[in-house]
């Protein structure tokens, strides 16, 4: 226990604590911090096509702020971040609907819960590559959405395919992250609604409190923190999404349409836009995104959490 | 406990230099190699560098050893750039051919016409050059800078051509024979593709006559027979791109064409399973495909054969003044203005290659005439040097014949640093609205110039300092 003068810790204190969390500091240090720094360094400075590959941060020009204007006038960028957007609603709010209703409805001890709950989560233990390619083939013009959207009459769609078409694209790519992802937010959902006290509801109960209402004022308050959770790490892994755009577009960032001048590709998100630039050794550009989608990252967790006023619970 | 850790620690720790001795034998000259061959491959060439080795003691008097080591195909170029940042790239490497020009602009390569070695067996680049298949050869030249070098031979070459399924010909033989269309044969220009594919074309049955991938790779090709060149160089080295002429919007609208003929049947789109798979499965009558899915194909028991990619047709020839591609032709055939993209691996040597010259002698070796009849009658690919194409006993590998004579009018990926951002920024995007109808065939090529001068050529023509 610490010693402390009232309620403030001394400097001593603090001293005396260092050797204790020195080891994650160095850890920290040398994992986190350093690359940190060398990333800020590196989006400062740039690689051209002649450098040589055997020093190619030995001669790395210094440019200042030159890749962030780059990137913040680039159209695509933007466009990129416009449709991680669209692609995070797409995924957070319908995936922790789809999760806390799997979680409600399996929040019962019952015969034959337990092997429904390992079934929902087992997509979650697949590889997003596997499972796209999966889903290729349910998507694909001679596969079973197809034939699905043949018979209600949606004959140029399923012609062409749902992949291919610029406007249904990214939601079928969405909808195949939902379900894959909905078993990993059932779990923390059964987890957290385990630990609701049950005098809660009993008091509802007693109020004559329908289970509608139950699950709006006793429920859903108390889960605000894994809501919070799901929609910070959602928007995180949203940025970050790669592997499931580079499977179902087949490595193309999804078909393309014209927006003026500018071809647009339909599914052509933030984060495999960064791995498209680092992929052709930009190194510097792909830093200066990696910091801008931090900020927009910090920024997102912010607003959430005002939002959620998670801090009151 | 401690005891043992501590004495287990020194042992290994004693046993490090000894290691390091022996990795480099005394008197051993040590060729270290990167390779990405399949298992069956990497047998038969393990055999072939046992055999050089023998042959060089013998020839030399001095005692090598090559070092081989796997790394794949794809993983192959990331892999070189990372070893290269650490400083320990292997001597020699065979690596995809598109990725030469990188490998060369980030002088990562040793040029190979400036070795002692290689100027003692063929003097010149240019009298080295007819030796080989001649696009194969081509893809190791790269100018950089206004100054043009070899950096890679050939080392294994492939190429796309038509398969046809002759059972799906057969099936339509009469109404084939009375539109005066031969069903024993695949269509030779764009005209007949369309004449056969009306025929072959089947809704009810969900089965089209042809389909083809619209990747870059896939439909160089297309390019090639309509002789356009994507990016040219000055002498100075600069660079611009070279598609916005008639050749150009001549190609586009080709392709544009293929793919809303109504007889293709949707191999091109994003998220279709693509061309192979439906081959395989009888809903196409034609693809154009590499030699890599003729055992798959030959497997599912499908009776098929291979052609060449169907050409431009008489009008076009005319009015672009094409040339023929292939002199052993009889130009006025359409065989003799059929083209498509070369693919396969080139051998690089390092610019850390402690012995260039072995190094060399080891690709000249594999590449030899004796060794690449004997790569080809194991394995069933084609020979990377034109005079092992002689009399070359192909009765094992029916189809090798048909892609040889395709390789023959093949050309030679256009010499582009940075091709993912080719493929990827400057043609898939563009290609795809092109396809879709949503731009013209002349609006496809301006744009498609457009963005190779933002993406591409704006970082090849940097100043002269920043080039350093």
């Amino acid at each position: 226990m610490l010693r402390t003068h009232g309620d403030s810790i001394t400097w001593r204190n603090d001293v005396r604590a260092l050797p204790f969390i020195l080891p994650f500091l160095a850890v920290f240090a040398v994992f986190i911090g350093f690359p940190l720094i060398y990333s800020l360094w590196i989006s400062m400075h740039e690689v051209t096509i002649y450098s040589d590959f055997y020093n190619i941060f030995g001669t790395m020009g210094f440019v200042g702020l030159k890749n962030y204007t780059t990137v913040m006038s680039d159209p695509i960028f933007w466009w990129s971040v416009a449709l991680t957007m669209i692609y995070a609603v797409l995924l957070i709010f319908p995936g922790m609907a789809l999760s806390l209703g799997l979680a409600l409805y399996l929040n019962k001890q019952r015969r034959g819960f337990g092997i429904l709950r390992s079934g929902f989560f087992l997509p979650n233990v697949f590889d997003v590559y596997v499972v796209g390619i999966i889903w290729l083939l349910i998507y694909s013009n001679n596969g079973m959405v197809s034939y699905l959207l043949n018979a209600l009459g949606f004959t140029t769609l399923a012609k062409e395919g749902i992949l291919n078409n610029a406007w249904t694209s990214l939601p079928a790519i969405a909808l195949v992250m939902v379900l894959k992802n909905a078993g990993f937010g059932m779990i923390l959902f059964l987890t957290s609604l385990n630990n609701i006290n049950e005098s809660l509801f009993e008091a509802a109960d007693i109020d004559g409190c329908t289970p509608m209402q139950k699950l709006r004022h006793v429920t859903l308050p108390l889960l605000k923190p894994i809501i919070f959770f799901l929609i910070v790490t959602g928007f995180v892994g949203t940025l970050n999404a790669f592997a499931e755009i580079y499977a179902l577009t087949n490595a193309t960032g999804g078909t393309s349409f014209n927006a003026g001048d500018v071809t647009l590709q339909s599914a052509r998100i933030s984060g495999y836009h960064l791995y498209m630039v680092f992929s052709q050794s930009m190194y510097g550009e792909a830093a200066a995104i990696s910091f801008i989608l931090l900020a927009i990252a910090l920024l997102l967790s912010f607003f959430s959490y005002k939002f959620l006023n998670v801090k009151d619970q | 406990m401690k005891r043992i850790l501590r004495h287990l620690l020194f042992s290994f720790l004693a046993l490090l230099p000894i290691h390091a001795v022996a990795a480099e034998e005394e008197g051993v000259k040590t060729i270290s190699l990167w390779q990405c061959f399949r298992v069956e491959e990497t047998a038969v060439f393990r055999e072939i560098m046992d055999d050089f080795v023998a042959d060089y003691e013998k020839r030399h008097g001095e005692r090598i050893k090559v070092n081989m080591q796997y790394v794949s195909f794809d993983d192959m170029f990331t892999k070189l750039r990372t070893a290269a940042l650490a400083n320990i790239t292997p001597d020699v490497a065979f690596i995809d051919s598109i990725k030469v020009t990188d490998l060369a602009f980030g002088k990562a390569l040793t040029p190979l016409d400036d070795l002692p070695s290689f100027k003692e067996r063929y003097g010149t680049k240019e009298k080295a050059a007819p030796e080989f298949v001649a696009a194969a050869f081509d893809a190791g030249l790269v100018e950089r800078l206004g100054e043009k070098k070899l950096y890679a031979l050939p080392v294994q070459t492939t190429t796309i051509a038509l398969f046809w399924n002759k059972d799906m010909f057969k099936a339509k033989e009469r109404e084939l024979r009375a539109a005066n269309l031969d069903p024993t044969r695949a269509p030779q220009d764009w005209d007949e593709l369309y004449a056969y594919g009306r025929i072959l074309t089947d809704p009810k049955q969900k089965v089209s006559a042809f389909a083809f991938s619209s990747s870059l790779w896939f439909t160089f090709g297309v390019f090639n027979m309509y002789d356009v060149k994507f990016i040219e160089y000055d002498e100075q080295g600069r660079a611009r791109p070279s598609l916005d002429n008639k050749n150009g919007i001549a190609a586009a609208s080709r392709l544009q064409w293929i793919a809303n003929s109504g007889i293709e049947g949707g191999g091109w789109q994003r998220g279709s399973l693509g061309p192979d798979p439906m081959f395989l499965n009888r809903r196409v009558a034609m693809i154009l495909t590499g030699p890599w899915n003729t055992e798959n194909f030959a497997n599912a028991g499908l009776n098929f054969d291979v052609s060449l990619v169907p050409a431009p047709t008489r009008k076009e020839i005319e009015e672009l003044g094409l040339q023929p591609l292939d002199p052993e032709e009889d130009p006025n055939s359409a065989a003799a203005f059929s083209s498509s993209n070369i693919g396969g691996q080139s051998g690089v040597i390092l610019r850390t290659c402690k012995y260039p010259d072995i190094a060399f002698e080891m690709m000249d070796y594999f590449t030899s005439e004796a060794v690449q009849r004997r790569w080809a009658s194991q394995l069933g690919q084609s020979p990377v040097r034109r005079a092992a194409w002689k009399n070359l006993d192909t009765t094992k590998y029916p189809f090798m014949k048909a892609f040889m004579r395709q390789l023959a009018k093949s050309k030679r990926i256009p010499q582009v640093p940075l091709y993912a951002n080719l493929e990827n920024d400057v043609y898939n995007p563009q290609v795809d609205l092109l396809l879709n109808k949503q731009i013209t065939p002349e609006a496809m090529v301006k744009r498609m110039e457009d963005v190779m001068n933002r993406v591409i050529i704006s970082k090849i023509n940097i100043t002269p300092d920043e080039k350093k």
